[in-house]
């Protein structure tokens, strides 16, 4: 119900009566759970059914007194046992954080948020533990306040850190990212972009949904810690008003690239089309920057080889500047291949070599398809798509061809 | 020890100075697998693990399922291991969409203690796919 003209007043008490039309005899008011939304979007719990069967109820009330607004009615006895009726969802932000608890009937009971490294601010009571991360969080009287990653218990309140040091021990560590080298630390220091789903390893949180307009599309629906595909929730804008109803099982949209194809120079044949990359990826830069350096590793040649070899591989490998498709989503993995070949070529590496290098890695990963496009060290596939072999070749050419600036 | 090997396998490729090696070498050690979701079997005896796997720039996601028993301790390195994987797929370049982390959506149910049932979209693209593994059989159902 709206609220508004009693803006500024104080709510000490709140009432259910039946409605006028209600006619004279037995009847029963029940509800379950009662929330007050801000226009901020904050929600405000006022009653939550907890330990009581669902709703509560007045018995054996009879007559018809004042006017009220409808609550949620039902005079079936099984509606205290009914599933779907006790069944709450809550919404997850892009790393999986608990942020609002939705009702079986779509109102929100529960707002949260977190500060970037998992503390509660504004706690509101929530029977739901799974919270930060959507991790399940020890929140009973007596209990740790710790949340659990599966392999170890991480602690909001120590800034980042896991309680145990990572099973994995030194051999997960980054000998060039010295972030990675503390046993104890969360996500690299990367609390709003990288999630750690089971303590173990980091990576991209479930989806980077911001739609640039102030709202969070909705990335899961969970009961009890699980994902349920089938939940049908609301998704609220930034003012707390409902925006749309959608399923979860909806496939989630994409990101739109953010740029569009370089249009292939008329003027200077053999330039392939730059495939659409995300925002400040530029080829161009980096084929300077592998020439760079090329040449500047040639102060020593004795070493030469080796330091080209370790900072290209370094760029390329999963997560770090060169591998688009983790900074956007596949829709940037076809750049990720370009940019490979044309760097690869400006590091002064043959054509076959970088293929190779590719099949080759996915063959030692077991996700390269040997039987469809052949064997990793043989042309024209190399174990891939079609599509991916050919984009390193048309970096590759780029770079050749004179393509860049 | 385990370090020890790291760092004395880094540097005899490193002295070899082949492309080759070293890429792979270096790519393999840095590959992001990224465990997605874990199914124990009724009895609690076997662990059916789905997991992402980036291997770099070069190549997309790939999602791949293991078996293993439960008393396994699942580390990044036994993740990696390509020959303990029984089922491998990907988004055939865009076919299929990929869901939360990365991974193609496929379903894990266990339908009695040695079998599991493997629901994924029949757009994808198998990379490998085994019908057993240790005692398991393994149902595929494309739909």
């Amino acid at each position: 119900m709206d609220l508004t003209s009693f803006a500024g007043y104080t709510i000490t008490n709140s009432e259910f009566v039946t409605d006028t039309s209600t006619p004279a005899g037995t009847w029963n008011i029940l509800f379950g759970d009662i929330s007050l939304v801000h226009p901020d979007g904050t929600v405000v719990q006022v009653f939550n059914r907890g330990s009581f069967s669902f709703g509560s109820y007045f018995p054996n009330g009879s007559g018809v007194t004042n006017q009220s607004s409808f609550v949620e009615t039902s005079t079936v006895a099984s509606d205290a046992s009914n599933p779907s009726l006790t069944t709450t969802y809550y919404v997850s932000d892009q790393i999986g954080s608990s942020r609002m608890d939705i009702a079986y009937g779509s109102w929100p009971t529960w707002w949260g948020a977190f500060d970037p490294y998992g503390a509660e601010i504004d706690t509101n009571v929530t029977p739901n533990n799974f919270k930060f991360s959507g991790k399940e969080r020890d929140t009973q009287s007596g209990e740790s306040g710790l949340d659990n990653f599966n392999a170890r218990s991480y602690s909001s309140n120590l800034v980042g850190k896991f309680m145990q040091p990572d099973p994995a021990g030194q051999m997960s560590a980054n000998p060039w990212n010295p972030l990675s080298w503390y046993m104890y630390g969360y996500v690299l220091s990367n609390p709003l972009r990288l999630v750690d789903p089971t303590g173990l390893e980091s990576g991209e949180g479930p989806a980077n949904n911001w739609d640039g307009a102030g709202r969070d599309t909705i990335t899961a629906a969970f009961k009890d810690g699980t994902a349920d595909e089938n939940a049908t929730v609301i998704v609220a804008a930034s003012d707390g008003c409902p925006v749309t109803q959608t399923a979860i099982a909806t496939p989630k949209p994409q990101n739109k690239p953010t740029s569009v194809a370089k249009p292939r120079p008329v003027d200077r044949p053999g330039c392939p089309a730059v495939p659409p990359h995300p925002a400040g990826a530029d080829v161009d830069a980096n084929i300077g920057t592998a020439q760079f350096s090329n040449a500047i590793n040639w102060l020593n040649p004795a070493t030469h080889d080796v330091a080209v070899n370790l900072w290209f591989t370094h760029l390329e490998a999963p997560g770090q500047a060169w591998d688009y498709k983790s900074q956007g989503g596949m829709q940037y993995d076809d750049f990720g291949n370009f940019n490979y070949g044309a760097a690869g070529a400006a590091a002064g590496f043959p054509l076959s070599e970088l293929q190779t290098v590719a099949g080759g890695l996915s063959a030692v990963l077991g996700t390269g398809n040997q039987q469809t496009y052949g064997p990793f060290y043989k042309s024209p596939y190399y174990a891939h798509a079609p599509i991916k072999s050919s984009q390193i070749s048309a970096g590759y050419a780029y770079f050749k061809n004179g393509c860049y600036k | 020890m385990n370090t020890k090997r790291f760092f004395i396998g880094g540097a005899m490729i490193l002295l070899s100075g082949s492309f080759i090696i070293t890429s792979l070498w270096w790519f393999y050690v840095n590959s992001a697998v990224r465990i997605v979701t874990q199914v124990k079997s009724p009895d609690k005896a076997h662990n059916a693990i789905l997991l992402v796997i980036n291997p770099g720039a070069a190549d997309g996601y790939s999602t791949a399922l293991m078996i293993e028993p439960s008393d396994n301790a699942i580390s990044r390195q036994i993740a990696r291991l390509s020959t303990n994987r029984v089922f491998v797929l990907n988004d055939n370049n865009g076919a299929v969409p990929i869901g939360a982390g990365n991974a193609v959506n496929v379903d894990l149910q266990w339908t009695s203690n040695t079998s599991l049932t493997v629901r994924f979209p029949a757009r994808a693209e198998v990379i490998k796919q085994d019908g057993e593994n240790g005692g398991v059989h393994i149902n595929y159902v494309a739909r």
